[in-house]
Order: C-alpha cells, then structure tokens, then sequence
C-alpha cells in the first residue's frame, strides 16, 4: 500500500487578483522506504508538492493521502498531529533554532506535545536514541554547539537527525543541497540514503541538481506543474 | 502672709518711679476712683462719631537687630464695637486687614485672599500690642478698684489705683493704674499675671485733646519678662469724620487689594 | 517544558533588547514599591508618635461652660470616666491624665514658643524611658516646678539643669499669666518627634492655667491592642452616654464640621463649629514643616489632638455641667491618611501612566520580535509544535520579563527603601520620622500586587502578537526570509 498518494492534484495561488497555477493536475504514489526525488526547474511546483505531502498546504483541486488520512479532511491540530508523529523535515536553509544547542534541536521535537508526562524510561531510551542519532550524523563532538557554531554541511547533519528523531516514516527534504557546495551535498544525500537502507524511511527529496537525482531509486520530474517523467529505477 | 509678701514687692517696685507722698487722709474714696476710670474710657471711645488714624507701631526686642515698623490705617466706630486695620508697613504685610466686630475678629491674607478668625487676645504680628488693645477702652467695665495710694510719677501728682479683673477672662487679673490726680487721665498701667508677676507696662506719655476726648497718641508697651522687648505706638493723622459705612466690612477689605 | 526552556532563552538572545524592557518594568515597580513602603512608613511613624506622644489611643476631653458663657476644657473629676472605662471592658494599658500648655519659655532676655504637656510623673513610666536625658534626673529633686525641656530649647535659651526659667501662657480662660520653672533635666536630641516639647507637674501645670489641683484636661487611654480602637472608642462613647453627656463622635472626615451631643440616649445634633484654638501641636512649627500643606495639616490635627484645644464644644452646655468628647488617633491619623492617599493616588497614577508607557514598549518588541522569528515559527510548527504551544513561547518571554522587571524593581526599592533608613532626615517634618530617620515598610499585599500586575500587563501587552504568531501560516512562514 501507497505511503503517499497524489491524485489529480492541483495548487493554485492568488498573487493579488490574478490566479498563479502551481501545479496542474498531478498523480503518482510513493511507497514506503522509497528514497524519491522530486526534480524539476525552479518555478516547476516542487515545493508546492512537498508542502502538500508535508502536510503543510491543502490541494485546490484533488486529495493528497497521507499514510492513510486525505488532509484536505484535517483541521490545523490535526495535520499538526500527523506532521509530529509521521513527518520528519530537512530545509534547504536548515533551519536549526538558534537557541538551542545540537542536542538540544535533535531533542526539540521530542519534547512537544505532551512530553511532560513520559516516563523516566522513555526519557532515558530517547537520550539513547538522540545519541545514537548524533554518532549516526557524526557530530559527536559538537554536541553542545549552537547552529550558529557549525559549518553548513554539518547544520544540515544536525537537520537530518531532528528530522529523524520522531522515527518518521517520511523524511521530507526541500532542496537540501542546495545551500551546501557539492561535496558536501553528496555526502548528505549519501548519508540519507544509508538512513533510508538501515531504517528504512521513506526519503522524498526536491533538486534540481542532476548528480543528486543519480542517487534516488524513484524519480519524479516536474516542468511547469506536471509530471514529464516518473522513473523507479530498478524496478 | 501671702498678701504682705504681694504687697512689700509692689511697693518696692513703685519706689522706682515716684515717691510715696504723706499718708495724710485720703480725699477721694474708691467708688470715686472707679468713676474716674469711666471716665477715663469715655475719653478714649468715640460713640458719637467715628475715628480714623494713621498708627505707626516700633518694636524693639533683644533678638532684632533693629527695630522692627509697623503702620496701620485704623478705622475705629466704638458705638458699633467695630474695627478696621489695614497694614501699610511693612510692605510685604501691605494690604493685610484686620476687621472686628464685637467679640470677633478676622484677618484677611490678601496673598491668599482668605479671612481667617482670630482672637482679642493675640499679639499682632511681633509686637508687644494685643489686638484688645486697639479697641476702645473698658478698663472701668473690666476691673473693680480694690485700693489706692497717692504718690508721684516723674513731675506728676497721682493716684496709684489698685485693681482687680472683674472676671476670669479680663486679659490681666490685677491691674495698677497711675492716673493724674488734676485731670484723671491716665499714665501709666501695670498688668500683673494670675501669679502676681509683672507683666507688662504700659505708658501714656502724650495724649492730644479733641473736644472732650482725650487721645494718647503715644502709647508705650513694655514686656516685664523679657528685658529690652517694647513697642512705642503712635496715632497720627486722627480724624473724628464720619467713615462710610461700608468700610465695616470684609468686602472693603477686599475691595482695596484688587 | 520546551515551551518555557525556548522562552527564557528567548528572552536572553536580545540582551540588550530584553534588559531596556526589564529596567522599564523595573522602574514602575521601584517607584511604586519605594512609595508605598515609605508612605506606609509615614503613616506607622506618625501613629507610633502621635500614640507615644498623648500616651494613648484614645482621649477623652472634657469641656464646661463658665457663667459667662465660655467653654473651658476642664476635668474635674475623673471619677465618672474611670468607671465607665472599667465598665466598657476595655482592656487599657495605662490611663494618663494630661493637661497643655501653649505659650512661651523665657530666660533672661531669651524666649522661645513652647509646648508643655503636664504629665503625673507618678503614672508616666513609659515617658521617662522614651526621654533619655542628657543631664539633670527625673527623680532626684523633682519638685512640682520642676520641668524637663529638649535639648534644642535648652541651647536657645541657654538653660542648666538648676536656672529658673518663666513660662508666659494664658490660662484656660485666656488670662495672661506666667509661672516660674526649675530646669529638672534636659532631654537629650533624638530627633523623636516628642522631642520638641516640655513636660512638667500636671497640678502645677493645672494652677498655671488657673485649674484646681486634680483638675487636669484630657483622659488619655493607651490599649492593650491598638487595632481595637474604633471599637473601644464606640463602646466606650456608648457606656459614658448612659450616665454622662457625650459629644458623638463624628463620621465625616472634618471632625470640625458639626458636633452632635448625646444626653443620656438622646441625639442633638448641633452644627456648631468646634470654638477651640487651634492648640496642642504648636511644637511642630518649631520643628521644619513640609511646606504650605503642612501649616493646614498642623492646624487640623491640633483641632483634633490639641489637649489644649476646645473639642467640639456646643452652645447647649449647661453652666457647670461637663460635656466629653471622646476623640482616637485614628481621627487624628486622618488629616494625615488623606494626605498620604493624596499622595499615593499620584504615585498610583504615574505608576499608570509609566506602565502604558512600558505596555506599548513591550507590544511593540513583541511586533518586531514576531517579524525576525517567523521562519522559526514556521520551522518549529513543520516539527510538530502546535498553535497553542507558539503563543505560550511567546506570553512566557513576556512573562518572564515581566517577573525579571517586577522583582529587580521590587528589589530595588528594598535596597533603597532600607538604605534611606540609615540616613538622618532633616526638613521633613519629625512627626512621619522615626528618631530622624525614615522608616521602610514592606506592604506584603502590595509587593504581590505589583508583582502580579506587571506580569499580567506584560502578558497582556504582548498577547496580540503573540496570538498572530501562532495562527501564522506555517508553510508562508517557512517561505520567510527571516
Ligand atoms: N505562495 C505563493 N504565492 C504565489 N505563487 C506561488 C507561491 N508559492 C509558489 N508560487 C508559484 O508557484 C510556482 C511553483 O512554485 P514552487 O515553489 O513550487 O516551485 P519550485 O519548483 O519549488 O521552484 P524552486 O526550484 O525555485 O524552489 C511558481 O511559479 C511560484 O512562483
Ligand atoms: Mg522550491
């Protein structure tokens, strides 16, 4: 069964009274332990795309089913709900907050919602796990930085274990190498290809960098708000 | 006992202005004397006219370096026990008025242009001159003449009247009043305190006659207690012309402040 | 627990930023704490030396009217009164009999206003201990014209213990008189408010203002719990009523408006206005005064206090028949608890305006505050972080500043507060001062009330952008450049 399906999905935007189609009238599925790119130019709708699957935006047209819930259905708690315990995200910007410290934004998603009330045990299994997670990235030693102490690459390291904290079953990455020069956006995607063999997470990431998309199972290419290709390599 | 003590310390004090004449038999007997003293205030109140004069008040006190001036416009209308003072030295007072009518008595801060009640029985500001004493004299309705000797003061014959308050609340309980045994005018009076201590002293040397009123137009006010301290009072400009009647009143007093 | 910890280190990112909203709040609790303490130690001074000073709460005068009409304040007898206080059952301390004199103490050529309180040096045990004395004794040689003088009229007049000195005053009928004194000790300078006046034989002091021996002018009452004196005043005005005549009591503010005389259960009112000079407190001319409010000040109160003063006295008195008057120091803590609230409206009202001031200071931080964090608002919403839990990021930082404001001004004002304790005061008037000094005291109620008023305007200043930033989009936020 489908961990994502898009059927017929448009998005439109108002930019003042003229209406601005962002995508056209999309479908596929994304099956889980997927590892996807979503490439296209910019201006094609990728993020569009993501933001729906990340719970983030509600279609105009068609459903966007989420492990199982249309979130066009979902009231803002809810998709919050959905967004915490199914979705992890890594952003182009990485977008550590600033006042926490590495460990402290790795925990960050842990500690929402009734974080309060979890026992001692489980707070003692999820040091473990974050630990895990921090030796995982390989930022061991900087476990006590702030963001603004590390280097981008490492930022993003940073990003990737936060977005894996929760064990989501989807990892969603807006364009995560592209603030980062190519070696390093590489060893990222590399790095988040071996989390998606070892834990097996759903990983779908946009790009329009042609060496990343050599690295996905499954892609999906996008010009101007519809598909022009959908690939699963073999398959 | 007590009464020889009182007695031995007046005399000695009276040694020091005149001497004691002969005690030959005495002519005239108290009831005369208190006759005299009527007379006297009748002399000095003015019930069938109206009195006007400049008052100027000089007092001296150890702690002043210099004396201290006052001047007054008084308006006096004894017939209707009223008074007017209107201060025009010095000249931060200037305008400060007093109004009295019978028993009361206001003064009116032009500054704050309030009337505040006051009483006969205070000093006017520094001065050794009790409101009382501005008013037309009672000292005949106030004191009952208990005794008297003869004797002199400076060049004068008098009669050393002793007197006593008719009440409680008369400002001295015992007076002495040296009055001229040829026209019954008075000279000097000295008050003594409930305690029978000197109080004060107060001299007439100058009195100016107006038909049948006699005037002191110098008056002299000594503080018995503190030695140096004394206020000379003098009136000028006396007038006995009518004074409207509206000058009785806390609006005139207004009225020239603005 | 998140929401908190992101809050406070929130608050501590703009150091600078956080710290001008802070001193702003700590300024407002600072002012209002260092007013209230010092108005509060205005207020328990003045009553401590005003009780301290009549040795008493309550004061019972008596007034009788001569043959020829004149109200002297005068108790005969205090027969009647002893027994109406055994019988209202209050519990008292001491019962002080008390007569004033308001006149002038001269040595040779030097004379200086006075105030002399003749006390029953018998019965004044607590007066003796509140009058240390830098010479002379109150026991040795204390003959009935004996008097103790304060130090300050001591070097005026330049009097030893052993000179002879006259005092000019004027007896209760107004009769000038004067009687001699002999220096028994000098009070020593402690700058205490009672300081400034004379205290002598309450017979010889009765004779000077030509009253009977025995005869003295108030009943002054200390209680065993001050707290107790309006109801020991009420009871006592009831239980006197039954077999004397009592003045009631008045409600209004001016106790000098209008008198009301009771007569054995029954209630005259008499609009009439109390005849009396303004006596009693005419040490504390003497004594430096705040300015023109405090002469109207010193002149109430002395119409309430004045031991010498004729209380609400009424043209009805029969001749030789006594009329009390029972007045507290709570009547006499009014002209001064007016002022204070005069005073404390004021500071209540520039605490007001400073804190608008500082509510429009914080409203607009918190604007600016929403602007550069919206892309973390919208990253920390993508992570899962519902609406409620970003407002509670935000009215927490405005707590927090609101509580760091509070307690740092709060703390301020008890620096300076204790501090302004040590230093002597001199051109305030003594009577709010505590042996020269001001005192400081904490209003517990208010500490708390300032407390949680500044952090519920802060909170309230601070909630419309906070509610703004967690209904913002977080898809849009997250496309924000900040
Ligand atoms: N909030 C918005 N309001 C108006 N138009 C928008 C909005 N978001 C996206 N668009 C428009 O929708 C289209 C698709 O945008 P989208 O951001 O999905 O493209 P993208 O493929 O992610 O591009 P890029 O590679 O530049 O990120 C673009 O034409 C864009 O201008
Ligand atoms: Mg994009």
């Amino acid at each position: 069964m489908a961990i994502v399906t898009l059927d017929n999905v448009k998005k439109n935007y108002m930019l003042g009274t003229t209406q601005v189609p962002a995508v056209r009238g999309v479908s596929f599925e994304i099956e889980k332990g997927d590892f996807i790119s979503i490439a296209g130019p910019s201006g094609s709708g990728k993020s569009t795309i993501l933001n729906m699957i990340g719970c983030m935006d509600t279609p105009s047209e068609g459903t966007v089913i989420v492990n199982g819930k249309d979130i066009s259905q979902l009231n803002d708690y809810q998709t919050t709900m959905l967004r915490h315990e199914t979705i992890g995200f890594i952003f182009q910007s990485f977008n550590l907050i600033p006042v926490l410290n590495v460990y402290e934004n790795i925990e960050f998603p842990l500690l929402l919602g009734k974080a309060g009330t979890k026992s001692s045990e489980i707070k003692k299994q999820n040091k473990e796990w974050i630990e895990y997670l921090i030796a995982e990235v390989g930022l061991e030693r900087w476990i006590h930085h702030k963001s603004n102490e590390l280097s981008g690459g490492q930022r993003q390291r940073v990003a990737i274990a936060r977005a894996l904290v929760t064990k989501p079953t989807i990892v969603l990455a807006d364009e995560p190498t592209a603030n980062l020069d190519s070696k390093t956006g590489e060893e990222v995607i590399e790095l988040m290809k071996k989390i998606n063999h070892e834990m097996d997470t759903t990983f779908i990431f946009s790009t329009h960098d042609a060496t990343v998309v050599g690295i996905a199972d499954h892609v999906i290419r996008l010009k101007d708000g519809l598909i022009t290709e959908n690939i699963r390599k073999g398959a | 006992m007590m009464n020889t003590f009182k007695f031995a310390r007046r005399l000695l004090l009276a040694t020091a202005f005149f001497t004691i004449t002969s005690a030959s038999a005495f002519a005239i007997t108290n009831e005369e004397l208190q006759e005299k003293l009527s007379l006297s205030d009748y002399r000095a109140t003015f019930s069938g006219s109206d009195f006007q004069a400049t008052i100027k008040m000089v007092s001296t006190d150890p702690t002043f370096t210099e004396p201290k001036v006052r001047e007054y416009t008084q308006f006096r209308r004894d017939g209707n026990d009223a008074m007017v003072m209107v201060t025009l030295l010095p000249e931060v007072d200037k305008g400060q008025g007093k109004l009295r009518i019978d028993e009361n008595m206001w003064s009116y801060d032009p500054e704050s242009r309030n009337f505040t009640h006051t009483t006969l029985k205070e000093n006017i500001e520094g001065t050794d001159v009790k409101n009382n004493d501005m008013k037309k004299p009672t000292i005949a309705t106030d004191y009952t003449v208990v005794g008297f000797k003869e004797g002199k003061l400076g060049a004068f014959d008098v009669y050393i009247i002793d007197l006593k308050a008719v009440n409680e609340e008369v400002p001295y309980a015992f007076q002495k009043a040296y009055m001229r045994k040829d026209n019954f005018v008075l000279l000097m009076i000295q008050s003594y305190s409930l305690t029978d201590r000197l109080l004060r002293t107060t001299y007439y040397p100058t009195y100016s006659k107006i038909d049948d009123k006699y005037i002191a137009t110098t008056t002299i006010y000594k503080d018995e207690l503190v030695a140096g301290k004394q206020t000379t009072v003098t009136m000028f400009n006396i007038s006995l012309a009518p004074i409207p009647d509206t000058v009785f009143s806390k609006a005139y007093i207004e009225k020239i402040n603005k | 627990m998140i929401v908190r910890q992101i809050a406070l280190r929130n608050v501590l990112r703009q150091k600078r930023r956080s710290l001008l909203l802070i001193a702003a709040i700590a300024f407002g609790a600072f002012a209002i704490t260092l007013l209230t303490g010092i108005t509060g130690g205005i207020e328990g001074n003045t009553r401590g030396n005003l009780t301290n000073l009549y040795g008493g709460h309550l004061y019972i005068r008596g007034v009788e009217r001569l043959e020829t009409g004149t109200l002297i304040q005068v108790i005969r007898d205090e027969t009647p009164l002893v027994a109406a206080i055994d019988e209202a059952g209050i519990e008292v301390e001491s019962v002080l009999k008390r007569t004033s004199i308001r006149g002038s103490l001269i040595m040779g050529s030097f004379e200086s206003s006075a105030t002399i309180m003749g006390v029953d040096w018998k019965e004044e045990a607590l007066l003796k201990e509140r009058l240390p004395l830098v010479s002379g004794s109150f026991d040795s040689g204390m003959a009935e014209n004996s008097i103790i003088i304060p130090e300050k009229l001591a070097l005026k007049l330049k009097a030893e213990v052993g000179d002879e000195i006259l005092a000019r005053m004027t007896t209760v009928t107004n009769q000038n008189n004067v009687v001699n004194f002999i220096v028994a000790g000098i009070a020593k300078d402690t700058s205490d408010y009672a300081d400034a006046y004379s205290y002598a034989d309450l017979d010889y002091t009765a004779k000077a203002l030509n009253l009977q021996p025995g005869e003295f002018q108030s009943l002054n009452i200390l209680l065993k719990d001050a707290d107790s004196t309006d109801a020991a005043a009420a009871i006592l005005q009831e239980t006197m009523a039954k077999t004397l005549t009592v003045s009631v009591r008045p409600t209004t503010t001016d106790p000098t408006t209008s008198t009301t005389v009771a007569t054995g259960g029954e209630t005259v009112t008499s609009p009439v206005p109390a005849t009396g000079k303004t006596g009693g407190m005419g040490g504390m001319g003497g004594m430096g005064g705040m300015g023109g409010g405090m002469s109207s000040l010193r002149s109430s109160l002395g119409t309430v206090a004045g031991v010498s003063g004729v209380p609400g006295a009424t043209t009805d008195a029969a001749v030789g028949k006594p009329i009390y008057s029972i007045s507290t120091i709570n009547d006499m803590m009014k002209t001064v608890d007016n002022l204070l609230s005069i005073l404390d409206s004021i500071g209540k009202a520039a605490f007001g305006i400073l804190l608008v001031i500082t509510m429009v200071g914080i409203g607009n931080t918190f604007r600016m505050m929403l602007l550069e964090r919206t892309k973390e608002i919208g990253t920390m919403r993508a992570l899962g972080m519902q609406r409620k839990e970003v407002l509670w990021v935000f009215l927490y930082e405005a707590i927090f500043l609101g509580l760091a404001g509070s307690l740092a001004g709060i703390l301020l004002a008890f620096v300076i507060g204790f501090a302004s304790q040590l230093l002597p005061m001199s051109g305030i008037n003594s009577l709010f001062l505590l042996r020269g000094h001001i005192s400081f005291v904490i209003d517990y109620v208010m500490v708390a009330i300032v407390l949680a008023s500044l952090i519920a305007l802060s909170v309230i200043a601070a909630f419309s952008p906070s509610r703004r930033a967690s209904l913002l989009d977080p898809a849009a936020a997250l496309r924000s450049t900040h």
